[in-house]
């Protein structure tokens, strides 16, 4: 009953305070915990990410009141564990997400895609769910076609990015690796070694042939193709988010991960290609592949 | 939500109590605080943490600086609760200058060390350096150690 009465209401200062209450006990005590009681003090840096990690862990981090006067209602050690179990869950889908990224790379090279699955390989050694839950100890450094959103924190974060990067992997593998490449180096010629994301110049191209009516899996645009596509992008409507969902059927794209991600890029695309439909070249954007 | 990192008024009462029962302790050396003075250190307690940008919970230091120090004849009932903010203060400053490398137990007892050696000159303890409190802390030679200290510093 009262959960309804309060339900989306701010907390009232009581709670806030009772809150505060709650989280210094637990605070207190994990803090003993992670000096293993050699030191009654710690810098504050450190008792600020203790207290993240404990918000993270609790599903606190967002200051969520319904959230709150949920905790409120537990006792905070019970609570914290709860909290704790959730995350060993999470860790464990992540690495199973992060074997499946493994098994779904194309055939392309990138240094900076390997670095980092190199670097998450090592994670869930270096992961300290019980002190620093929020943070992420790998150097994550390939770019996805849509970031994950900053807001999400240690191990939401990765697993976020990994379902990204397995939908964005998975899309590559349905090309020849060879039209892929070729389509990359028109994009940026030394891609194998620069920080740039490879799922976006290909998906780009494939929605440009959908355009135009023509077999994605080619990769192949021609000046003829670019003049096609600028007339069907000069028609009112989300042109390129239709091209997106035309290229999911065409390609029988299931996976609905792998259809947000072309969904969203497509979302992304009209400014970009809006500057260009006015240069009146849109070579930039729909790429002829470097081989052609 | 701000989380206040300052010490509630609960732990206030708790630090009180905890330091009327060290007096019975420390009676024997001829030291006691007044209720004034507890509550003088308790503020201090506060403004040093502050001062070094540290947290902490429980009743702080002051109960083991106590037991650590009170036998020392070099501590004076005149000065007792000014020597003692002092201290406090040192402790602090000397777990940041240390990185947290030392427990507060192994502290203290490096700061006790140093003090006796100082012959309770507290300006003598504000020059220890990091490292000389580690090594001490470390059993090792620390007379030996503090000469070669003395030695780097002159040259």
């Amino acid at each position: 009953m009262n959960e309804l009465a309060y339900s989306g209401q701010p907390l009232t200062p009581e709670e806030q305070l009772s809150f505060q209450i709650w989280m210094w006990g637990l605070l207190a005590h994990h803090t003993a915990l992670y000096t293993m009681g050699d030191s009654t003090s710690v810098p504050q840096k450190t008792a600020e990410e203790l207290l993240e990690s404990l918000l993270y862990t609790l599903g606190a981090a967002e200051s969520e009141p319904d959230r709150i006067r949920e905790l409120l209602s537990d006792d905070p050690e019970l609570a914290y564990n709860k909290g704790v179990r959730i995350l060993e869950e999470k860790v464990e889908e992540g690495k199973a997400l992060w074997e499946q990224v493994c098994l779904n790379l194309p055939d392309l090279k990138n240094q900076s895609l390997h670095d980092t699955l190199s670097s998450l390989r090592g994670l869930w050694r270096r992961y300290d769910f019980r002190y620093f839950a929020h943070q992420i100890p790998a150097d994550i450094d390939y770019q996805l076609s849509c970031p994950v959103p900053e807001s999400l924190q240690g191990i939401d974060y990765v697993n976020e990015y990994l379902r990204r990067l397995l939908a964005e992997s998975r899309f590559l593998c349905r090309f020849a690796p060879d039209r892929a490449a070729s389509v990359l180096r028109s994009s940026c010629p030394d891609y194998r070694g620069l920080l740039i994301n490879l799922f976006e110049p290909v998906a780009v191209n494939a929605m440009g042939l959908v355009l135009t009516g023509r077999d994605p899996l080619t990769l192949a645009i021609t000046d003829a193709d670019r003049e096609a596509i600028r007339a069907e992008l000069g028609r009112p409507g989300p042109a390129m988010v239709t091209a997106a969902r035309r290229l999911c059927e065409v390609l029988e794209v299931r996976d609905k991960e792998e259809q947000h991600c072309l969904v969203r890029l497509a979302a992304s695309l009209p400014p970009r290609i809006q500057v260009a439909m006015e240069c009146g070249d849109l070579s930039g954007i729909f790429l002829q592949p470097a081989d052609n | 939500m701000q989380f206040s990192m300052e010490p509630a008024q609960a732990q206030l009462a708790r630090t009180i109590r905890e330091l009327t029962a060290c007096n019975r302790m420390s009676e024997r050396y001829g030291l006691t605080l007044a209720q004034e003075q507890m509550r003088a250190l308790v503020q201090r307690r506060t403004e040093a943490l502050r001062n070094t940008g540290r947290v902490e919970f429980g009743e702080g230091i002051l109960r083991s600086l106590i037991y650590t120090f009170c036998d020392s004849p070099d501590l004076r009932p005149e000065d007792y609760e000014v020597t003692l903010a002092e201290l406090q203060d040192l402790f602090y400053w000397f777990k940041n200058e240390t990185q947290d490398r030392l427990s507060d137990d192994e502290l203290l007892h490096a700061m006790r060390v140093v003090f006796d050696r100082a012959h309770g000159a507290l300006e003598r303890l504000v020059d220890a350096s990091p490292e000389m409190l580690c090594r001490i802390a470390r059993g090792e030679n620390a007379e030996e150690n503090s000469e070669e200290d003395e030695e780097d510093d002159d040259e």
